[in-house]
Order: C-alpha cells, then sequence, then structure tokens
C-alpha cells in the first residue's frame, strides 16, 4: 500500500507500546479493592 | 453488498497491547456485517535489542527504563490481568526478550505464501503464552513449519534477507504516517485508530468508514 494524505484519526486512542514503553491503565477503583480483599489486607 | 473494507495493522511481536488489540480487534471485526481483509505490517518498538538478551523482560525493562524490579513485576502483572480478560494466557516469567527483526521478515515470507495472519498468531502466542523464542532463525523457521510452511524455504528466506526490505518499507511507511505506537490501524488507507480499543469501537469505526464509502458512490 502507498501512503497518501495524513490519516483522519477515528476515535479516542487506545493503550499503545512506544518504543521500549508500554502504557499501563491505571487499576480499576474496583480492581484495586477487589486484590486487598483477596490479599486480606481490608 | 458492500465492499471489502481494508485494514493495515502496525504491530510488533513483542507487544503486548498488539495481541491483546488483535483479540479486540477480531471480536469488533466478528460484530460487524460485512468482510474485512487485514494485513499486517512490521514495527520495530526495540530494534536495538540483542537477538539474545540474557534475563527476563522485568529485568530488561528494569534497566532499560531505571524503573525497580518490583514496580516492573507490577505493570507486567497488571498487563498479564488485561490479557486474561480477553481469553490470552501470559506468561512473562517464560518470555524470552529478543530481537523482532527476523520474526518481521517471516511474517513478510508467510505473506508472500497467503500465511501471513496464522504466522502473526503463531508468533505472539510463541511469545507471550508458550516461552519461544522469536528472534533466532532456526527457532523461527520451526513455528512457521508448525503451521505447515516449508522450514527450509523460511531459513533460506530469512538468512538470504530476502524479505528485510519489506520490513524497512513497514517502518518507512509507519514514519510516514507518523505512527509512533502500536498497534495501529490503518482502515481503508484513509483512517487511523491507534491502540488496543475496545471490539464496540472497532466495530463502529468499521460501520463508520462502510457507511462513509457507501456516500461517496
Amino acid at each position: 500500500m502507498e501512503a497518501s494524505a495524513p490519516l483522519r484519526i477515528l476515535g479516542a486512542p487506545g493503550v499503545v507500546c512506544e518504543g521500549d514503553v508500554c502504557e499501563v491503565p491505571a487499576q480499576s477503583e474496583q480492581a484495586l479493592v477487589k486484590e486487598l480483599l483477596d490479599s486480606g489486607e481490608i | 453488498m458492500s465492499e471489502t473494507i481494508k485494514v493495515d495493522i502496525w504491530s510488533d511481536v513483542q507487544c503486548p497491547w498488539c495481541y491483546i488489540g488483535k483479540r479486540k480487534f477480531e471480536a469488533g471485526v466478528a460484530e460487524f456485517d460485512g468482510d474485512v481483509e487485514v494485513e499486517y505490517h512490521s514495527f520495530e518498538l526495540a530494534p536495538d535489542t540483542p537477538v539474545d538478551f540474557e534475563g527476563t523482560p522485568v529485568d530488561y525493562l528494569s534497566q532499560r527504563k531505571g524503573l525497580p524490579l518490583d514496580q516492573v513485576e507490577k505493570m507486567l502483572e497488571n498487563v498479564t490481568g488485561i490479557a486474561a480478560d480477553v481469553g490470552l494466557d501470559y506468561h512473562y516469567e517464560t518470555v524470552h526478550q529478543t530481537n523482532t527483526i527476523k520474526a518481521h521478515e517471516l511474517l513478510h515470507y508467510a505473506k508472500s505464501v497467503g500465511r501471513q495472519i496464522d504466522m502473526k498468531e503463531r508468533l505472539l502466542k510463541a511469545y507471550f503464552v508458550d516461552g519461544k523464542h522469536v528472534g533466532r532463525i532456526e527457532d523461527l523457521a520451526d513455528l512457521a513449519a508448525e503451521i505447515g510452511l516449508d522450514r527450509t524455504a523460511v531459513v533460506r528466506a530469512l538468512e538470504t534477507e530476502e524479505f528485510l526490505s519489506d520490513v524497512k518499507a513497514d517502518v518507512a511507511q509507519a514514519q510516514e504516517y507518523g505512527i509512533q505506537g502500536v498497534p495501529f490501524f490503518v482502515i481503508d488507507g484513509k483512517y487511523g485508530v491507534s491502540g488496543a480499543q475496545d471490539p464496540t469501537a472497532f466495530t463502529s469505526v468499521l460501520e463508520q468508514v462502510r457507511n462513509e464509502k457507501a456516500e461517496v458512490r
């Protein structure tokens, strides 16, 4: 395929890896609470 | 009958979001009532990585980024959990961090014989799930043979760098598009979608593109 005009970006960006770094979304509060419950911390 | 929509995907074999994004994209396509043609393109996240890096991905990221080991472990645990949500069983403890240039050459070889999609899936699973080495020619040839490709032809293609120029062309095209992170999806050669989106986002984008194509006809 040949690149032509600039791309029209659709939607909000999702998580990507860039160089050595891969974005890691922060844990949701729900997941954090579950983890604390599972570990017995709360 | 609507036209087939072409989706070009830039991705790297050692990119966790690329495998997760692949699953989410496939789920989005499954919900789309139209035809989609997929082609994978090469993107090297860390081209200076040695083929035989001594250590785990935790060691690698910790060394390269100067992050504490426990922080990196926590990050990878988080990614592993997200992978599990889409049915992928990542095993970072067995991953061989490596250089992926030969894996990309293999993907172009596979494309030349009409098996790129199968090869892509095998390479991602080999890296993240099976703990296989995806940087060495002999290991790559074994993986290619597993999906029925001609092992001898694969070794010859990789040793002679027959497809290296195709890999470089993909990388150059990514730069031309301004792609800085992967996965990155180019739809119909005009629209860009960045990252591992939810399946519904992919379905919506495909529907939007199909509708816009219909309007201009």
